[in-house]
């Protein structure tokens, strides 16, 4: 099955479909080389964000932060989180578990 | 066509004249809908340009206000503060080049992140004003509409905030760690909202027109974006190709198979190939 490892970039730039990406984020859960290579590949990506530099209207600062006053934060994360994986924020499925809302800790521990 | 699966075979073992086969053939394909985008790219440019001048002036003002906070620090974290532009420099990740200041940069993005995550409002705030235009422009590029984008990028930074005790160094640069977000949101949103079939593939002819690429040349205006262009034109006009149609046109890799036909092993050879020259090309600057 090696050309599963040839999809870091696809999955790096967000282009891989449902049962692919299924697929592509359990062969990360065991794969050291590809998560180094996604991690990589995440960095450069962020680098083309150059190209499309657009401010914001500035209108929607204040909506953001006042969004963000009425947002409890969640606490950092454990080990492994409660489906077994060390979520990293970054793999959806176990994100999508993370953010459901079950796990909001109450005001943050400022 | 066995001259073009023949080109195929050889262009996957660099040979040029294979490279050039391949491109027209793919640039054929595209042909139909290229001037009618040219014509929507021209027209997306102007409010670009002006919302980049209001952004501009908000930015200069902020640098002011920046720079009279940081009057005695370190001489050159001022000086780069001082300049409007290097609000943009100071998004650094571990791939731009070993300046000081941007390491300084870095540094700077992780401890807002980590005064964020102990719900410091004014952190977060100042962590938004230096990375917001960035992450709603890769938004914007990929959705296109500005309410959609509007939406989404609150909806990042919002999560940002949420998730913000979650960040660690070992999850990447800062900026990444968000690009990331913003990334995945624009493009499930993209999916979800609107079917391929009317999807304007803007970018899809990007690589392969020297004039399209001169579009997006006059509109990314900042010294810093130097450096990540001509690691795009050190890439084949095919690779580049592909990054944009997944990047920015949030197209699945079986997307552009069917839209190029080209196998899928071959679409995803060439992303992969391309993120790692861009890598080399980025990482081995000084």
């Amino acid at each position: 099955m090696n050309e599963i490892h040839e999809s870091t970039g696809s999955y790096a730039l967000d282009a891989l479909d449902e049962a692919e990406l299924a697929d592509f984020e359990a062969h990360l859960a065991a794969c050291a080389n590809c998560t180094q290579e996604v991690a990589e590949f995440h960095e450069i990506a962020a680098e083309l964000t150059r190209f499309t530099e657009t401010a914001p209207p500035l209108a929607l600062r204040d909506t953001v932060l006042c969004a963000v006053r009425k947002t409890p934060q969640l606490p950092a994360q454990q080990v492994a989180d409660q489906d077994g994986h060390a979520t990293d924020g970054k793999h959806r499925a176990a994100n999508r578990t993370a953010t459901s809302g079950a796990r909001h800790a109450g005001p943050s521990s400022a | 066509m066995t001259d073009y699966e023949d080109a195929l075979k050889k262009s996957s073992l660099g040979d040029p004249a294979a490279e050039a086969l391949i491109e027209s053939v793919d640039a054929a394909r595209v042909d139909a809908i290229r001037s009618r985008l040219n014509q929507e790219a021209k027209a997306e440019l102007n409010t670009t340009q002006r919302a980049e001048e209001d952004g501009v002036s908000a930015l200069a003002e902020f640098g002011r206000q920046a720079a009279t906070r940081a009057r005695g620090a370190d001489a050159s974290i001022l000086r780069s503060r001082q300049r409007g532009s290097a609000l943009i420099k100071i998004e650094v990740s571990p791939l731009a080049s070993a300046l000081p200041e941007q390491y300084v940069a870095a540094a700077h993005l992780v401890e807002l992140m980590a005064r964020s995550a102990l719900g410091d409002h004014r952190a977060f705030a100042r962590l938004y004003d230096l990375t917001s235009r960035r992450i709603h422009g890769v938004v914007l590029g990929v959705l296109r509409s500005p309410e959609h984008a509007e939406e989404v990028t609150q909806e990042v930074y919002v999560e940002v905030w949420q998730q913000s005790a979650r960040y660690t160094h070992a999850k990447g640069s800062v900026f990444a760690w968000i690009a990331t977000m913003a990334h995945r949101r624009a493009v499930d949103r993209v999916r979800s909202v609107s079917s391929e079939v009317t999807r304007d593939h803007r970018y899809a002819y990007q690589s392969t027109d020297p004039q399209i690429d001169r579009v997006w040349d006059s509109v990314a205006q900042k010294h810093d974006v130097d450096r990540v262009r001509d690691a795009m034109h050190a890439l084949t006009p095919i690779q580049r190709q592909a990054l944009t149609l997944a990047y920015f046109d949030g197209m699945t890799q079986s997307q552009i198979a069917e839209l190029l036909e080209l196998p899928l092993g071959t679409v995803k050879t060439r992303i992969r190939d391309a993120l790692k020259k861009l890598g080399e090309t980025l990482g081995g600057d000084s």
